[in-house]
């Protein structure tokens, strides 16, 4: 909510002075927004087009030449020539950044339309500088993504069945998972899936042995099999949090708790997961696959 | 207590030169050999050499650019993985490979230590959260300070003597807000430059916004490296890396900072002469010669290694160039006041004229360079190759006839750039140790490491003595760290965090007022947010400004 | 009654995480967020209400139970699954890793779908 005060489109920077008045703010989007009333250009775009219009600007960029286009043809129902402006002054100007929303990955095209972005972004160094910013939703989605990476390779999706991280987006990813109803337990641990995720995965993942690690009742404890409450991150518990341009920070603590951390709490699970599987194996029971 | 025997034993620091000694351990350190210790385990190393723990001296393998390459490079992990077994973990990676098995593919070679060689004082934290969470290798972080804001703006200050105690307060600032070990300079004013869309910088080019040159810059640094009495020098990644000519500007820096304790990093890639026709041949020779001549500087060699590599550095306008120069995938990040860097993935290939001529220059460096002293083998991994393959340059370095039979195989014209061919000398074990161990171990200021002597640390590699170099170095017999035995015949058997090295100079602690402003009005975070929190560091060992 | 005064607050609800916040606490209770967005602040001064008790099938219980069940769950399971983590810290994310691992579970996060 502070983005644009603190850090974008307001922000005195030391080399834009004034603020908002020394930047130009250009806000695309299928509808008007509290953010696109102050953008000095709107642009206003028909769903689903999103991969069109960054390969267009890719064009516009490098003077390629588009055929069968004149100036009023409409791409993402926004004329060329209004396109034509955005290029040229993305390429004017000394320093620019594109900072992209969840939409993106939610239309036709999906991880395909960010790679255009990142392409265009990328071809925009050639004429100045330019960068691209994902904007991340969760306090902590960023962390979950470097830590995943440090330790396994992978950001997201990714399977230890055979002893190694494998890594398959589709495959091994929470929605295909759940959907296809390839796994038999869950642990949640610091998001709510009853709330976000599509209903077919919930209902499955009601079907299961659920546990969640959660301080606040929410839409996914009111059915889950087992709720242990933990102290929320930077309120309760301190710890470790990346900011959406993977600077970290820590988090203080700022009032007791009357629960454990959910890092205490996942390590008193492991601790009794490690005794368990070393009581089944001694059975007999649970081979390994 | 651990005893060590029948071992031929490499310890130059000490001058032992292969002679059978024993070596007896007690909590971690090595100690006086007396009849009535109780001995809990014996060593055999009979057929063995033994040497002190391996010292990676430049590396990048924890940290913002690290993990944003592990992640723009899963091609690079799906072939190469380690199962977890009990208290040891999974991972995966080749030229990138994840924490855990970064730490355990070093220990597996018989490396110790290893140090982290770019981190922008903003992103430190990262770097030590990675660190934490790479096993048995003691470590530490460079702290990059060559293209950010503040001293830029302190260098730019007229009061000469006001400026160098300032400098002095600023550098000992940003160290320990970093928890740092040493101070970094890559293309001094160059990525800062290519910020603002400009070209690249020479040692004289005045560089925006203060209009300080990159001498400058240099000079200044290191005069208060040396007031601060820092255990290693400047670490320096010169400008223009990788470009034909270059190294008339490093035989010119090297000119600028004589008599100053500075490290050359990656010296292949700044040894570089010009053909007509603008290719790049060897100035190995020059280069090797000057450093002859001058014993207060070390180097690293940054050497290339056939195969798939990923380069990533501060060094922006560099990544860029590369990027557009092979059309492969490129990440470029902005470090708000600071710096900036990039990644690029790379194959080296030996029928490519370039790569073929960069492979020679770096061994050419090896073997021109006289003094082992001032040597340390690295690949600036993994930058021109991955870590893993110091084996096989230490074959190159012991095995002439191997060398020549490899050159045999490059790109046909890559003889008449370079002068590899020539040059006969082949490494002892002794000076593999040097440039392995107990070179890195003198130019890093650190006393207990790279030694067997009485008071060292017991960070001991032990190698079953084999004509092929390779093989003998690739799979120790034995690894022990902090006395503890944690690989054997290839296994790693447990895993358990090493140190964090950090200094403590004599500066100040806090930033100085006026910079505090300028940090409240243009950084993204709050000053009270910023210096590293002690909870990344759970084994911290201050090393002594002396 | 005293009043602590945290300054430089991290704001963990959204990816910006502003790091200016200033929070009071009085008796354990957050009672006043300032320098901070409405979500932050709602997010902050409700964080001490609403929170989820322990139970198991619905049943309030005590840890030993909670944390058994949990495990047994875990340890039993053929294809269990790791989910979330876009909330909490880095490294309560290590251990769900490390658990994920011995499990040989998936492990997943909300930036997948």
């Amino acid at each position: 909510m502070r983005h644009l005060s603190r850090y974008s489109a307001m922000s005195k920077g030391l080399y834009a002075s004034e603020g908002r008045k020394g930047r130009k703010v250009v806000v695309i989007d299928v509808r008007p927004t509290p953010t696109s009333k102050t953008a000095d250009l709107f642009l206003q775009v028909t769903p689903g087009q999103d991969f069109e219009i960054a390969h267009v600007l890719r064009c516009l960029i490098k003077n390629i030449p588009l055929e069968g286009l004149t100036e009023t043809s409409q791409i993402g129902g926004v004329p060329l020539s209004q396109w034509r402006e955005l290029a040229e002054m993305m390429k004017q100007c000394h320093y620019g950044v594109v900072m992209f929303g969840i939409g993106l990955t939610q239309s036709r095209g999906k991880d395909l339309n960010v790679e255009e972005i990142n392409t265009l972004v990328s071809e925009l160094n050639r004429y100045t500088r330019f960068y691209a910013i994902a904007m991340r939703g969760h306090g902590n989605v960023n962390g979950s993504n470097q830590v995943l990476v440090w330790q396994t390779g992978y950001p997201l999706a990714v399977n230890f069945q055979r002893g190694y991280p494998r890594f398959n987006p589709g495959e091994f990813s929470v929605v295909d998972m759940l959907t296809r109803q390839e796994v038999d337990a869950a642990l949640i641990i610091a998001t709510d899936p009853g709330a976000h995720l599509p209903q077919a995965a919930v209902r499955y993942l009601q079907s299961i042995p659920t546990i969640v690690l959660e301080p606040h009742e929410n839409l996914t404890t009111d059915w889950a099999n087992v709720v242990i409450p933990v102290a929320p991150a930077g309120v309760g518990a301190e710890g470790t949090f990346y900011r959406m341009d993977n600077v970290s920070l820590r988090l203080k603590k700022l009032v007791d708790f009357p629960v454990s951390s959910d890092r205490e709490v996942l390590q008193s699970i492991k601790e009794r997961v490690i005794q368990l599987k070393g009581d089944l194996q001694d059975k007999g029971e649970n081979k390994p696959c | 207590m651990l005893k060590i025997v029948n071992g031929q034993v490499y310890d130059p620091l000490n001058g032992v030169n292969g002679e059978v000694r024993e070596i007896v351990i007690d909590h971690g350190m090595i100690v006086e050999p007396s009849p009535d210790q109780k001995i809990s385990e014996t060593i055999n190393a009979s057929g063995c050499v033994v040497m002190p723990g391996g010292i990676e001296i430049h590396s990048h393998i924890a940290g913002a650019k690290v993990n944003s390459a592990r992640s723009m490079c899963p091609e690079d992990h799906y072939d190469h993985f380690k199962v977890s077994t009990a208290g040891i973990r999974s991972g995966t990676g080749y030229t990138v490979p994840s924490t855990f098995l970064t730490g355990y593919e070093y220990s597996r070679l018989g490396y110790t230590t290893a140090f982290e060689a770019a981190v922008p004082p903003l992103e430190a934290r990262h770097a030590h959260e990675e660190l934490e969470d790479t096993p048995l290798l003691d470590s530490g972080i460079y702290t990059l300070m060559g293209n950010n804001y503040m001293i830029m703006k302190v260098l730019s200050e007229q009061d000469e003597i006001g400026r160098r105690e300032r400098l002095r307060d600023l550098v000992t600032w940003l160290l320990t807000s970093s928890k740092g070990y040493a101070v970094k300079v890559v293309n001094p004013g160059g990525v800062e430059s290519w910020k603002w869309s400009q070209g690249s910088v020479d040692l004289d080019t005045r560089v925006p916004p203060f209009g300080i040159a990159p001498r400058k810059l240099l000079q200044e640094l290191v005069e208060v490296i040396r007031e601060l009495k820092l255990p290693h020098g400047l670490h320096l990644h010169a400008n223009h890396l990788g470009e034909a000519g270059n190294f008339i500007t490093t035989l010119e820096t090297m000119r600028t900072l004589e008599g100053y304790p500075v490290h050359f990093t990656h010296l292949q890639f700044h040894s570089y002469g010009m053909t007509k026709k603008g290719g790049i041949r060897s100035a190995a020779r020059e280069i090797a010669e000057y450093l002859n001549g001058h014993p207060e500087f070390t180097c690293d060699i940054g050497q290339i290694v056939f195969g798939p590599a990923t380069t990533m550095t501060a060094d922006s306008p560099m990544q860029f160039r590369l990027h557009q120069m092979t059309g492969n995938k490129w990440i470029n990040s902005d470090v708000e006041m600071e710096t900036g860097s990039g990644i690029v993935p790379m194959m080296y290939r030996p029928s490519v004229l370039f790569n073929a001529i960069q492979w020679c220059i770096g061994l050419e460096l090896l073997l021109l360079i006289k003094n082992p002293w001032q040597i340390v083998l690295t690949t600036d991994h993994p930058n021109a190759g991955p870590f893993t393959s110091y084996p096989q340059i230490i074959r190159l370095l012991m095995d002439r006839d191997y060398r020549n039979s490899v050159l045999e195989q490059l790109h046909p014209k890559t003889v008449n750039y370079t002068h590899l061919r020539e040059l006969d000398r082949e490494y002892s074990l002794e000076e593999i140790a040097i440039v392995t161990r107990s070179a890195p171990a003198r130019a890093l200021g650190l006393s207990h490491k790279g030694r067997l002597g009485i008071g060292a640390e017991a960070d001991v590699a032990i190698y079953r003595i084999q004509d092929d170099k390779e093989k003998m170095f690739a799979g120790p017999a034995y690894v022990l760290k902090g006395g503890k035995v944690v690989v054997r015949d290839g296994e790693v058997l447990q895993s358990f965090a090493g140190k964090r090295l950090i200094v403590e100079p004599d500066g100040a602690k806090t930033l100085l007022p006026d910079l505090a402003r300028n940090f409240a009005d243009y950084y993204s975070i709050e000053l009270s947010n910023y210096a590293v929190q002690d909870e990344y560091l759970s084994r911290p060992e201050v090393i002594p400004c002396i | 009654m005293t009043v602590t005064v945290h300054e430089d607050v991290v704001c963990a609800f959204c990816g910006c995480l502003c790091d200016d916040l200033q929070v009071e606490v009085e008796d354990n209770k957050i009672t006043k967020v300032s320098h901070v967005c409405t979500i932050g602040r709602n997010k902050l001064m409700h964080s001490q209400s609403g929170l989820a008790s322990l139970r198991v099938n619905g049943k309030e219980t005590n840890w030993e139970e909670a944390l058994s069940e949990a495990a047994g769950i875990l340890a039993r399971a053929k294809a269990p699954l790791v989910y979330g983590l876009s909330s909490t810290t880095t490294e309560a994310i290590s251990e769900a890793v490390a658990l994920t691992e011995l499990i040989g579970g998936t492990v997943d996060n909300p930036s997948s779908y």
